[in-house]
């Protein structure tokens, strides 16, 4: 006759091999559809001239949005390093969202503003525009800044939706280093696709160490601070190997705050950004692809691997619990918003795999993980386990951790060849084999603290404090 | 269900037959992550020796192109030198592939007589039935790159193996042979074959259709009403892109008839060229036809009607109280820019106008701030 522990031990090992092998799985099959997806887009981008798109006519208009809050610092060299971004057809709308620092006054000075009658149609809420302010310059005069009341970045985004013109409206984070071509880059799966494409979404690189001047990225180095280099191995794998599958599946749902384009009409059809959350990225992305479904509509969201977006990494583990419990809660959110997709057939891709990969792999795993952890605990406590099958389990967790991070390195090399020394690809390596030790604990408590917060109702961003790329290290 | 059962209880309690599969596991993913930190170290190392091969050999393919560009007539293009070139630095693909790009970079910039001698150089080193075979190949990027490399050259006998490309299943061959088989007919009639074509032209293979048009000299095209008459809407747009960018006058009377077409965004394309090509015959009857149109079409009739003076007067003053933003705001760029200031502050001050309303005249005053 079983124990009840015993019958609870057995059901409960039973959960966590299907979970474990269904999570590995899953990486596996993902990296597979990703590897395809990268092998064609490269060859088939291989002779593109994208300067094509700067010549003609026929390209169409693209806003660009950058919302800045208390940016004084940088706010002019980065408005400077968008406005020599190569596009033909580009407003650069950069979005005051009631700094609390002198932006505006820093703004208006170096660009020679003055605020004009600007006549705007406003279908999705937004907090109140002061102003909408011109250059007197016609150098300037691909540049619009709005003054409005704080309201946060979704709500600043949704003024610049409303205030923008562009057929496409890129939106950005103001303090990310574009590359000089990535618009162009972007805005080539619109004029491709069979289908209405309604978003894009690029790979976001950790520029942490690389040197960048005058808004510029000169060199590209492996960040010198372990916590970012940690980051750079979770950000390629993400997105070479997780968002590029996704893109192929049909079934993304996340396109980066950093850095997205989206067809501004289903933008603002869909209601814009979602004020109540603090993942108004992903909600967006999960809006649209409901709303073009709903609607019946044929269309497409498309993921393209090149590196166009530099960013700012945080560099200590205050800042980066911050990210990541709002990420956590900011993922949270977006599911409960559309638990009407969960394994809806209704909704596709999305509803049989997407949602519920997002919903039992980023959001469950923490707590699968940490349940695990207490579970071993109490065994070790009563002296229950097997310990070298114990280990023999974690080596062979550990060494698939090490499988995924090597083909990260992989497909970083054969696709976009960014580190260009050999001494970065040695780092890259050490990061990966100390990751699994130093940095994915950390990345498990912040996710559950992320849903701690969750539950008691946390609602705020977390101050996020940037070192800044004016000082680069060469 | 007993299946599952007994196989769960094995590999939990068979402590023996799991630690096995375990230590297989562990065995399987270090040898696979091995193998691609090997894989990504001779990846690099073999990138290495490629940038150092490619450079010694481009340096003596420009030594060689600057000859051939400088004195055409000489010894390059004797037998023997043939011979010894292709013995020495065509051996293989690679150096094949390498003179290929080298050429058709350079022959990019350069016309007239100047091309002619890279076109020379190409095909007494046979590079042109090398790119043919090309055309045979079972990968279509391979196909794709050799259709680009034939069109850059200038290879007309690849024709009529491009031609049955154009219908190809991949986007990119279908797109390049597109292209190859414009700048290859070189005759006015060579874009008509687009008339027949099944698939939707996209905006990316009309914006490379169009720089190629522009790019080869052919800065005056009479006419592209020859697509207006396909079955497919994409080629019919294009065609009126193509008649608005190229001024083709001879099409208005066409373009006329295509502003009443069924397909909205044709009607639209179509007013807007008539716009652009300076042409108002259509008025009256486009500004019988705006109250029954789109709100994307009756924009497009109201920039037509800008230009008109004060025909359209009651239109526009209808437009410009509208509920649509983007309509009113139009209609205020019309008045601001096709009346006289002082009749049209008379005329407005007689008007009961929203704040919304006098927002969007004062907009439509700034000559910096944009048009719907």
């Amino acid at each position: 006759m079983k124990t009840g522990l015993e019958i609870f031990t057995h059901y409960f090992d039973l959960v966590l091999l299907v979970y474990t092998i269904a999570i590995c799985s899953s990486y596996l099959i993902l990296a597979v559809v990703s590897a395809q997806a990268l092998i064609y887009y490269k060859k088939k981008n291989a002779n593109t001239d994208y300067r094509e798109i700067l010549a003609s006519p026929i390209s169409p208009a693209i806003s660009l949005i950058a919302p800045a809050y208390n940016e004084s610092l940088t706010i002019v060299e980065n408005v400077r390093s968008l406005l020599a971004l190569q596009y033909p057809s580009l407003e650069i709308v950069v979005v005051n969202d009631g700094s609390k620092d002198n932006t505006l006054e820093k703004l208006i000075e170096n660009f020679d503003l003055e605020a004009v009658p600007y006549a705007f149609d406003a279908p999705i809420h937004h907090q109140e525009i002061r102003s909408i302010y011109k250059s007197k310059q016609e150098i300037y005069g691909r540049l619009l800044v709005i003054d409005k009341k704080n309201g946060g970045k979704a709500d600043a985004l949704n003024a610049g939706l409303n205030v923008s013109r562009g057929k496409f409206a890129a939106c950005i984070d103001v303090d990310c280093v574009l590359s000089q071509d990535a618009l162009l880059k972007m805005i080539k799966p619109f004029l491709e696709s069979k289908n209405r494409t309604i978003a894009v979404g690029g790979v976001i690189r950790i520029a942490n160490s690389c040197v960048i001047e005058d808004g510029y990225l000169k060199a590209i180095h492996v960040p010198d601070s372990l916590i970012a280099r940690f980051q750079v191995m979770e950000y390629t794998r993400a997105f070479l190997m997780g968002r590029m599958g996704w893109s192929k599946a049909d079934g993304l749902l996340l396109i980066s705050g950093a850095f997205g384009l989206f067809d501004r009409e289903i933008a603002i059809g869909c209601g814009g950004y979602d004020h109540n959350t603090v993942g108004e990225d992903m909600e967006l992305i999960v809006r649209m692809r409901r709303f073009m479904i709903e609607k019946g509509e044929q269309y497409e969201v498309n993921f393209i691997p090149d590196p166009l977006c530099w960013t700012e990494a945080p560099s200590t583990h205050k800042i980066l619990s911050r990210q990541r419990n709002r990420w956590m809660r900011g993922t949270i959110e977006t599911l409960l918003m559309h638990k009407k997709m969960f394994f809806n057939p209704k909704y596709g891709v999305l509803g049989m795999f997407s949602y519920p990969y997002w919903f039992f792999f980023e959001w469950m795993a923490p707590i699968i993980e940490t349940f695990g952890i207490v579970y071993f605990m109490l065994l070790a406590l009563l002296n229950l386990p097997n310990w070298p099958f114990f280990f023999a389990l974690m080596g062979s967790v550990y060494a698939f951790a090490m499988m995924m991070s090597m083909a990260a390195i992989l497909f970083d090399e054969l696709s976009y060849h960014q580190y260009k020394r050999f001494k970065d690809i040695l780092k890259l390596i050490t990061a990966a084999m100390l990751e699994p030790f130093f940095h994915h604990p950390f990345v498990v408590w912040w996710a559950i603290q992320g849903n701690i917060d969750f539950i008691k109702g946390k609602k705020s961003w977390g101050e996020m404090t940037r070192t800044g790329f004016s000082a680069p290290k060469k | 269900m007993n299946t599952l059962k007994s196989l769960s209880e094995y590999a939990l309690y068979n402590h023996g037959a799991s630690m096995l599969f375990i230590f297989w596991l562990i065995f399987s993913f270090l040898i696979l992550a091995c193998t691609f930190l090997i894989v990504t170290i001779f990846s690099r190392l073999s990138k290495i020796s490629d940038s150092r091969k490619s450079k010694k050999l481009k340096a003596v393919f420009e030594l060689i192109i600057l000859q051939m560009l400088e004195e055409p007539e000489t010894a390059l293009l004797k037998a023997e030198f043939e011979k010894s070139f292709k013995k020495k630095y065509l051996k293989n693909r690679f150096q094949k592939q390498l003179l290929v790009d080298e050429l058709v970079a350079v022959h990019k910039g350069l016309e007239g007589e100047l091309a002619n001698s890279i076109q020379q150089l190409f095909r007494k080193l046979k590079l042109d039935q090398y790119c043919l075979q090309k055309l045979g190949s079972s990968s279509w990027e391979v196909k794709a790159a050799g259709i680009n490399e034939l069109r850059e050259m200038q290879i007309t006998e690849a024709m009529p193996l491009i031609a049955k490309m154009v219908l190809d299943k991949e986007f990119l061959v279908r797109g390049n042979a597109q292209l190859a088989l414009l700048e290859l007919q070189n005759s006015r009639e060579s874009i008509s074959f687009l008339k027949d074509l099944s698939y939707q032209l996209s905006d990316w293979e009309q914006l490379r259709l169009h720089e190629s048009l522009k790019s080869r000299g052919n800065t005056k095209h009479d006419s592209f009403k020859t697509l207006y008459n396909s079955d497919n809407a994409s080629v019919i747009i294009f065609g009126i892109r193509m008649s608005s960018y190229f001024g083709c006058h001879q099409d208005i009377a066409a373009l006329t008839l295509l502003s009443t077409h069924h397909n909205e965004e044709i009607r639209f394309q179509s007013i807007k060229a008539l716009r652009k090509l300076g042409d108002f015959e259509a008025e009256s009857m486009l500004a019988q036809r705006f109250s029954s149109e789109t709100i994307k079409v009756r924009i497009a009739i109201l920039d037509y009607l800008r230009g008109t003076g004060y025909n359209s007067l009651q239109l526009f003053l209808d437009a410009l109280t509208s509920s649509d933003h983007q309509l009113s705001l139009m209609a205020a760029f019309g008045l601001r820019g096709g009346y006289d200031p002082a009749f049209l502050s008379s005329l407005l001050a007689g008007l009961n106008l929203s704040e919304e309303v006098l927002l969007r005249l004062k907009h439509a005053e700034d000559p910096r701030l944009p048009a719907p």
